[in-house]
């Protein structure tokens, strides 16, 4: 009964990824100012014969609804163009840096998570408390800061004033381990390079704070919020009314309520995990997909702005569906 | 076997001090079944919470609670715990909202059992099997099939013989129901009320029964106790305080009843509403709505009166001259 | 005929309604001095950027090199000077133009644009409904900051892109509010009744309707505009916000990036004056919802 439900959901989602990539498509055609002009600008003069050349090879002379079938067929393909500045296919570009994205969203998200769970949690349990007011009032302020100011601040304090933490990259330079999965700290570890994670770890620290601090804000909020809720219900006094000690109260009985809506938010702060990736890995230096974008943005290199977005825009919808899914299997209440 | 001695139960709000539960006190008798009677808000479902100490905040108890040679509201919160649901289990009035929605019912059940060691390690098997006999004995049909399920798979009446269940897991000597048939159909609150009746005679389970409902008390309980503005008013045998009501308020809940077999006259309500338990004074808190109230009652508390054989009442006009 | 006094019943109404809501508005405001603060910070902001021409002591686009680099607390420049001898404090409170204007702006026209599509569709429903839905939920897969980059990107940095990049995404959210509302609205007895005495459905959603919505939709109005403010600095951040060369706090805060170790107060000024105004703000939205979102279930 549920999985028929799950499958639903895989299925909606593809449209929603055809009309992305349709999209995407579609905003790039209608670019002002010419690909093939935006080339030459680097080279000079070119001759007439030269510029038509490189319309048929870049398939521009066609009509438009065939050049939407030969991107979507590239698109299957694992094809996404050709970088105009770096002259190497944008799929390989992207598969290059995205290890470093995933390493340092995942580390966010950790961060965010580990922190923000038991804050909302004990701030419930103690509402009103000195904790619960200060908790609330820090997570208020992570969400009416932004991104890149809360990273320039973290770089003054740890690295700048105290010398702590390094400013930028992943890596002290030389120290990189072997490559193997392309995610530094696992490589680090596979390879039996200690020094190696260590480095990396305090690399990931900085960037990994400023981009989960805004999803820790919200989550924490809404996971106090929920727990107020739960813990008023009857279920709760009954509990207690078995004789249960409080920690099994609050930690079997009503978390796993409260958890419900804590794991929607998580998803919809996907989303700005996404956003806020980009600007912290340029504050970061951070060598992942969104430096890629944001340089690629300055050097008008369009096909790598759309490949990456489109990567980003894919994500969302994929993170989303896994959070409908759990939402689906977790809530009890959704089998009829 | 439980002996309630000036039960107090107090919140300090921001508009004075609310004394939900104002010097109760009654005593329970092994397989006796007590009804609190009084109208929503009069502090029975609180006295209780107050039994268990599952008051919640800001509340305060005072006055003793004496079970088992012990005063409960003297013992530590580990001793506490080891009494709920134990020696004394507790049952909810809206099945729905306690049971935990994202729990399996036979897996709340086998919860009582196991945090009160009454499984040890017996093997899954086994724990299953006591939780499965226990489901047969209150009445929940198909019972294996109904242990995997959710409660919002059950039936209301099905719930709350799911709870009953949960409180008679561990053959508690006392059980306290509040209000366990008001969420219900009145087909299924004879069926609930039977179970409540059988578990009683079975098991000389003394209970005591919250309800609204005089009817309900009045067929089902041993002993009556009338609760006003959080304080005890009239207590006795059923038969006497039915049919001999020795305060002013139970006769006024008595004559309000409206009777079909009569011939048709108007509704008697009493009339006026409840006071505002914030800040009462020590006198009689029935007196402004009283008929037949007496100068005197707006000075002095009456304290409980003699009404009769075991029937007391707390009303001036009973101390001997009127 | 029929219309102009339609349209004096609606203003009437509307008159109406904020007038006895703002004597008891202002009460309830008092209670909650967190949102008192909130707006009067705003208020400071807001009178400093109209004000601006007057009140800043240097020209923000003139630096004097002489002067670059100056710490706060030097003559003349009380907030110190960026890289290229600007006066920080000028820079500043023009700044606090763009925020707010771009800010402003933005979330008006989305939440006119987004109301007003998600009342029609949420009332006719039908095809208008459908497409818009499907529209909206494409648009919803796109990530925030991700799909404002990628517009800027494209079209380039500018008052007007700007602006236009963020309301493209942001109508979305007032379009599903409204939608959602007028929805559940539309069952209601009054909505019947409206109809029963013979009012159009234009009038129905205008006059019945909206007043009824207008809250939630106000309070995430306000509940949005501290995250379009801070888009817009984080685009301009990025390079890809307004014209180069035009004061914006996100920018100064790029610039100063480089002069870190040396000058911590190109960066960190720009920043502390943004948060500020963004808690404010949400403060004062926090505290509308608490005194509005009550109200509602009274009306």
């Amino acid at each position: 009964m549920k999985y028929v439900r799950v499958l639903e959901r895989i299925l909606a989602t593809i449209p929603i990824c055809l009309g992305v990539a349709i999209t995407v498509f579609f905003v790039m055609r209608f670019t002002p100012g010419d690909p093939i002009d935006v080339m030459m600008g680097r080279e000079g003069h070119v001759s007439e014969q030269h510029i038509a050349a490189l319309r048929r090879e870049f398939r521009l002379d066609e009509p438009l609804g065939r050049q939407l079938m030969y991107f979507l067929g590239g698109l299957a393909r694992g094809d996404l163009g050709n970088s105009l500045v770096r002259y190497q296919p944008v799929g390989r570009l992207i598969r290059e840096r995205l290890p470093a994205t995933i390493e340092l969203a995942l580390a966010a998200s950790l961060v965010a998570l580990a922190l923000a769970i038991p804050v909302g949690v004990i701030s419930a349990v103690r509402q009103n408390s000195p904790v619960d007011r200060v908790s609330m009032a820090v997570s208020f302020l992570g969400v009416s800061m932004p991104a890149f100011y809360l990273g320039i601040i973290l770089i003054l304090f740890f690295s700048v004033r105290l010398g702590w933490l390094p400013v930028t990259g992943r890596i002290a330079y030389g120290l990189e381990p072997t490559r193997i999965t392309g995610y530094l700290v696992l490589d680090g570890f596979l390879t039996g390079n200690l020094a190696a994670v260590k480095n990396a770890l305090r690399h990931l620290i900085l960037p990994a704070i400023t981009l989960g601090a805004p999803m820790a804000a919200i989550v924490a909020r809404v996971t106090r919020s929920s727990m107020l809720e739960v813990l008023r219900q009857d279920f709760v006094t009954l509990a207690r009314a078995k004789g249960l000690t409080e920690c099994s109260v609050v930690f079997r009985h009503a978390l796993r309520n409260a958890l419900i809506p804590t794991v929607t938010v998580a998803g919809i702060q996907l989303g700005v995990l996404l956003g806020g990736n980009m600007i912290v890995e340029t504050v970061f230096s951070w060598p992942g997909i969104g430096r890629l974008c944001v340089d690629a943005i300055f050097q008008r290199d369009y096909p790598v702005v759309q490949g990456v977005v489109m990567v980003y825009a894919l994500t969302f919808v994929g993170a989303n569906l896994v959070v409908d899914i759990m939402y689906t299997l977790i809530n009890p209440k959704i089998t009829l | 076997m439980l002996e309630i001695s000036n039960l107090n139960t107090h919140f300090p709000t921001s508009r004075g001090l609310v004394k939900a539960v104002a010097g109760v006190d009654f005593l329970l008798e092994p397989g006796r079944i007590v009804g609190l009677v009084g109208e929503s808000g009069c502090g029975k479902s609180m006295t209780l919470l107050s039994i268990l100490r599952l008051v919640p905040y800001p509340g305060r108890l005072s006055g003793q609670i004496w079970f088992e040679g012990r005063d409960l509201l003297q013992e530590s919160p580990a001793a506490m715990r080891r009494v709920r649901g134990r020696a004394i289990a507790m049952v909810f009035q809206d099945p729905m909202t306690t049971l935990n929605p994202v729990f399996r019912v036979g897996e709340q059940i086998r919860e009582s059992l196991r945090i009160h060691g009454l499984v040890g390690r017996a093997p899954a098997r086994a724990q299953r099997e006591m939780v499965l006999s226990l489901m047969e004995e209150v009445g929940i049909p198909s019972p294996s099939a109904r242990y995997h399920q959710y409660p919002h798979e059950f039936s209301g009446g099905m719930q709350q013989r799911a709870l009953m269940a949960i409180a008679l897991a561990c053959q508690p000597k006392v059980l306290l129901a509040d209000e366990p048939t008001t969420a219900l159909d009145v087909t299924i609150q004879a069926q609930i009320l039977d179970l409540l009746r059988h578990i009683n005679r079975q098991r000389k389970t003394a209970m005591v029964l919250v309800t609204h409902d005089l009817a309900v008390a009045s067929e089902f309980c041993h002993e009556i106790a009338v609760m006003y503005a959080g304080r005890l008013v009239e207590i006795g045998p059923t038969r006497e305080v039915i049919y001999h009501p020795a305060h002013p308020y139970t006769r006024g809940l008595l004559g309000s009843i409206p009777r079909i077999t009569r011939e048709r006259a108007r509704l008697s309500p009493i009339p006026g509403n409840v006071p505002d338990l914030a800040g009462l004074a020590a006198t009689c808190a029935f007196a402004p709505r009283c008929a037949e109230a007496l100068p005197r009652c707006r000075e002095e508390d009456p304290g409980l009166c003699d009404a009769g054989p075991g029937h007391t009442a707390r009303c001036l006009r009973l101390k001997g001259g009127g | 005929m029929d219309t102009v006094k339609t349209r004096w019943y609606f203003l009437l109404l509307m008159l109406r309604l904020s007038g006895a809501r703002l004597g008891a508005f202002l009460r309830q405001l008092g209670r909650h001095p967190t949102a008192l603060l909130g707006l009067v910070v705003l208020a400071v902001y807001l009178c400093a950027a109209l004000f601006a021409p007057w009140i800043a002591p240097h020209d923000p686009r003139q630096g004097d090199i002489a002067y670059r680099l100056e710490p706060p607390g030097t003559p003349g420049f009380v907030l110190g000077t960026d890289h290229v001898g600007r006066d920080m404090l000028s820079r500043l409170i023009y700044g606090a133009r763009v925020s707010l204007l771009v800010g402003f702006v933005s979330v008006i026209i989305s939440m006119v644009l987004g109301t007003v599509l998600g009342a029609v569709a949420g009332y006719f429903r039908g095809w208008f409904d459908q497409v818009l839905s499907r529209f909206s939920e494409l648009l919803m897969a796109f990530p925030f900051l991700i799909f404002a980059i990628g517009v800027m990107a494209i079209m380039g940095p500018g008052f007007v892109n700007l602006i236009g990049a963020l309301t493209f995404k942001s109508w979305v959210e007032f379009f599903r509010l409204a939608r959602g509302e007028v929805i559940s609205e539309k069952s209601r007895e009054y909505v019947e009744a409206s109809r029963a005495s013979g009012l159009s459905h234009a009038r129905v959603i205008l006059s019945e309707i909206l007043p009824n919505i207008i809250h939630s939709v106000i309070v995430l109005a306000t509940l949005r505009l501290g995250h379009l403010i801070i888009t817009e600095a984080s685009l301009s951040f990025l390079g890809i916000g307004v014209q180069p060369g035009v004061p914006a706090w996100g920018s100064m805060v790029n610039d100063g990036r480089e002069f870190i170790f040396v000058a911590w107060w190109t960066s960190t000024l720009p920043g502390l004056v943004l948060i500020v105004l963004v808690l404010a703000i949400n403060l004062f939205g926090e505290g509308l919802r608490d005194i509005l979102d009550p109200r509602l279930k009274l009306d």
